[in-house]
């Protein structure tokens, strides 16, 4: 029975190799040549104003390492994912990837992953613990240690500056506190000319993403999504619906907030149109929003709620555990996280480097906007979510849930149940079948 | 019998000479569709061997809730175009049908929708709804304020429940009435001319020669349009990919092919997303063998 399977399985593989290659165009093998030269495949997701400065840092990694040739793979990052997975399938895929904390289970449990434990334990040129904790924590579990880190991240309250002095309203504290922001959120919603339709908006409390939009919030009323095993949902709790009630609330009853569809009419993203007074949003955000000059901004920290507490994540650079140039790679991955991999990234304002050292020097803090370095507070006292296997089917689950709430359709405790009841049952399907 | 002699030499050649494109479908048509019928009774990820779960998968795509929203989506979806759009394509294809000054240019310009490929055209109309520069919330505005009213809050269609999947169906009927159209034209073209003249001695007026002689003429074409129509609206995907990702808002534009991407390729979940499409094809061919039945009826051979 179990050779029939594995044939069904080589043949789907197959399958899926011979439309990839006839998709990509590419194939062929690639095992190591015995001078140490070798050709690796690198993927990352990105913008295409970001390739020549990736290649040209690549360009430092090739005259270092002699023989070897680094080809950059970019995609978008729509399709990013659904392109490695059929990769996988398919046998095909890069050497070196980017990689998140939502998929590293997924992938690692069905052994598409290098365990990297063993070459960053025995390795001379590597300090773990010059990283942040963050990044190294998301990829590592009982295992092992499963990519290397490149880049550590936050999220904060952005707010337009030119918005709270025309309304009159003093920026953000340092410590405010949910009272504070919500007082703040009112009196920023302001609707000129009596048309029932508002000028301003005080804040985007959106739901789409868990952790740029809502986790922190949860975590801040003494909630979280799973238990501390990761075995079991606890959304439904008493903690975590405050935590979503008072997000939902500052849409449907405070009204500070728009909700989607309205928010749609503010194009694709609505801090840019100037009339959004504070919005959550990533660290690698400050990039995208340089370019915006109608209005000047700055990044406030997450108000405090029972507890002060915000989300930390961070992206690293795994190996496919199939590669036929693991040695290789793992200078790569090694590259990515070194001093000039990480002062590229800081100058870029992409990204917080994974590098302590270089987040908080010059090169990464100078310029603007100067509430930078509560991102970095946020990363000493934050907390990174809790990821599993299945993790991207249930936040989309938890998601579905939270859209109807948004919408008006349903309460938050019964959205918070039902969300519970379908992360629960698919926890309980991938410990049976990773 | 000399003539067999002849007869199997063709038939080697015609073998021979189809080989290839046999060849192609076997592997490229057949063999997927087979072996998705055989892995859908399995939960498979792609990456590890499969694992038998007999009929797991149906069960749970019976009990999925989901799954039912995605199909009646999906049949709102061929109702809302199906009818609509085939109507539109037979008035257009009368149209161009007649004897006018540059009729080959509208002729291409109703074609040209068609072979634009799905993705641009719904990037383009997505804009189009776009409630903040798109320009039907401008014409609305615009009508409004030449009628002398305040202009309503724009609409935005494609985030509102109610009004995202319409959005789509009317993009959808827009980009199939040339395909529909020029097959119509053809189909239009040969009504024997005499029948009309005849008809129109015999005192029948235009609803009349429309009704009894082009309705039954080109009854044959019509109902290879609406069958293929019927067919490809089920599987409707790109545009749902493109306008309202992951069937937003509210699952209201999730349709059944979406509902199987998403399992294939964001759950790793190639056995049951096989299920999946094993079900479309029995919808499918199940409302074909129900268009076959009633074919007896309307159609005139």
């Amino acid at each position: 029975m179990s050779t029939f399977l594995r044939k069904i399985n080589g043949a789907g593989r197959g399958l899926m190799a011979a439309i990839l290659m006839l998709a990509t165009g590419c194939g062929g093998d690639d095992a190591p040549a015995p001078d140490g030269s070798a050709t690796i495949r690198y993927a990352r997701w990105g913008t295409p104003q970001e390739i020549d400065a990736e290649r040209a840092l690549l360009k430092q990694f090739e005259e270092a390492h002699p023989g070897v040739r680094v080809i950059v793979e970019f995609s978008s990052w729509s399709e990013y994912w659904t392109k490695l997975q059929a990769q996988f399938a398919a046998g095909t895929a890069p050497d070196v990837f980017l990689f998140s904390g939502t998929h590293v289970q997924d992938y690692r449990q069905r052994g598409q992953i290098e365990n990297l434990a063993a070459r960053a334990a025995s390795d001379p040129t590597l300090k773990m613990e010059e990283f942040y904790p963050a990044p190294v924590e998301i990829f590592t579990d009982a295992d092992g240690l499963w990519a290397m880190p490149r880049d550590c991240n936050a999220i904060g309250i952005f707010y337009n500056k030119t918005l709270f002095d025309k309304l009159g309203v003093e920026y953000p504290k340092p410590d405010w506190t949910w009272d504070d922001f919500l007082a703040k959120a009112k009196a920023l919603t302001r609707d000129e000319d009596g048309d029932g339709r508002m000028e301003s908006y005080g804040y985007l409390a959106a739901f789409e993403s868990m952790e740029v939009h809502w986790i922190s919030w949860v975590w801040q009323a003494g909630g979280n999504v799973l238990n501390e095993a990761r075995t079991k949902c606890v959304l439904d709790s008493p903690e975590a619906i405050e935590g979503l009630e008072f997000l939902a609330g500052l849409v449907l009853k405070e009204k500070v907030s728009p909700n989607a569809s309205q928010a749609s009419t503010f194009g694709s993203n609505m801090f840019l149109t100037g009339r959004l007074a504070m919005s959550s949003e990533g660290s690698w955000m400050i990039k995208g929003f340089s370019a915006a000059d109608h209005f000047q901004w700055d990044v406030a920290p997450l108000p405090k709620g029972e507890q002060s507490v915000g989300v930390v994540n961070g992206l690293g650079n795994a190996i496919y555990s199939g590669s036929k140039q693991k040695d290789a790679a793992w200078e790569l991955v090694k590259f990515l996280g070194s001093r000039p991999y990480q002062e590229s990234l800081a100058r870029s304002g992409t990204s917080i480097p994974a590098l302590r050292s270089v987040a908080e020097s010059p090169i990464y803090l100078d310029g603007k906007p100067a509430g930078k370095r509560h991102f970095l507070s946020q990363i000493e006292s934050g907390r990174v979510p809790d990821y599993t296997a299945g993790s991207t089917q249930w936040e989309a689950a938890i998601r579905g849930k939270l859209e109807l709430v948004w919408m008006g359709r349903m309460d938050v405790a019964t959205a918070a149940r039902e969300a519970t009841a379908a992360v629960d049952a698919i926890l309980a399907k991938g410990s049976a079948n990773p | 019998m000399k003539s067999s002699g002849v007869a199997s030499t063709e038939r080697f050649w015609g073998l021979l000479l189809s080989a290839p494109y046999i060849a192609g479908l076997l592997v490229f048509a057949v063999g997927p569709i087979l072996f998705s019928w055989v892995i859908g009774f399995f939960a498979w990820d792609s990456l590890t061997p499969p694992r038998f779960v007999g009929f797991g998968n149906w069960t749970r795509l019976f009990g999925d809730p989901l799954f039912w929203k995605a199909l009646g989506n999906t049949l709102y979806f061929v109702i809302g175009t199906v009818p609509i759009g085939i109507a539109l394509s037979m008035l257009l294809a009368m149209l161009a049908n007649r004897p006018l000054r540059g009729i080959g240019f509208f002729r291409t310009l109703y074609f040209t929708p068609v072979v634009t490929s799905t993705v641009a055209v719904a990037l383009v109309w997505a804009w189009f709804y776009d409630p903040n520069y798109g320009v039907l919330n401008y014409a609305i505005a615009s009508a409004f304020k030449l009628a002398g009213l305040k202009p309503p809050s724009p609409i935005p269609w494609l985030a509102d429940p109610a009004t995202a999947m319409p959005a789509i169906m009317l993009m959808s009927v827009w980009k199939g009435l040339g395909y529909n159209m020029v097959i119509l034209l053809a189909a239009l073209q040969g009504v024997p001319r005499h029948l009309y003249e005849a008809a129109e001695i015999d005192g029948a007026g235009p609803l009349m020669r429309f009704r009894h002689i082009t309705i039954p003429g080109v009854s044959p074409v019509l109902f290879f349009v609406v069958t293929v129509g019927v067919i490809s609206a089920f599987q409707v995907f790109d545009q749902v990919y493109i306008m309202t990702r992951e069937g937003r808002p509210a699952d209201s534009t999730l349709t059944i092919v979406y509902y199987l991407y998403r399992h294939a390729f964001s759950n790793l979940e190639l056995g049951y997303a096989s299920t999946v499409g094993t079900a479309l094809f029995a919808i499918i061919f199940a409302a074909t063998l129900v268009q076959l039945q009633l074919r007896r009826h309307w159609v005139h051979t």
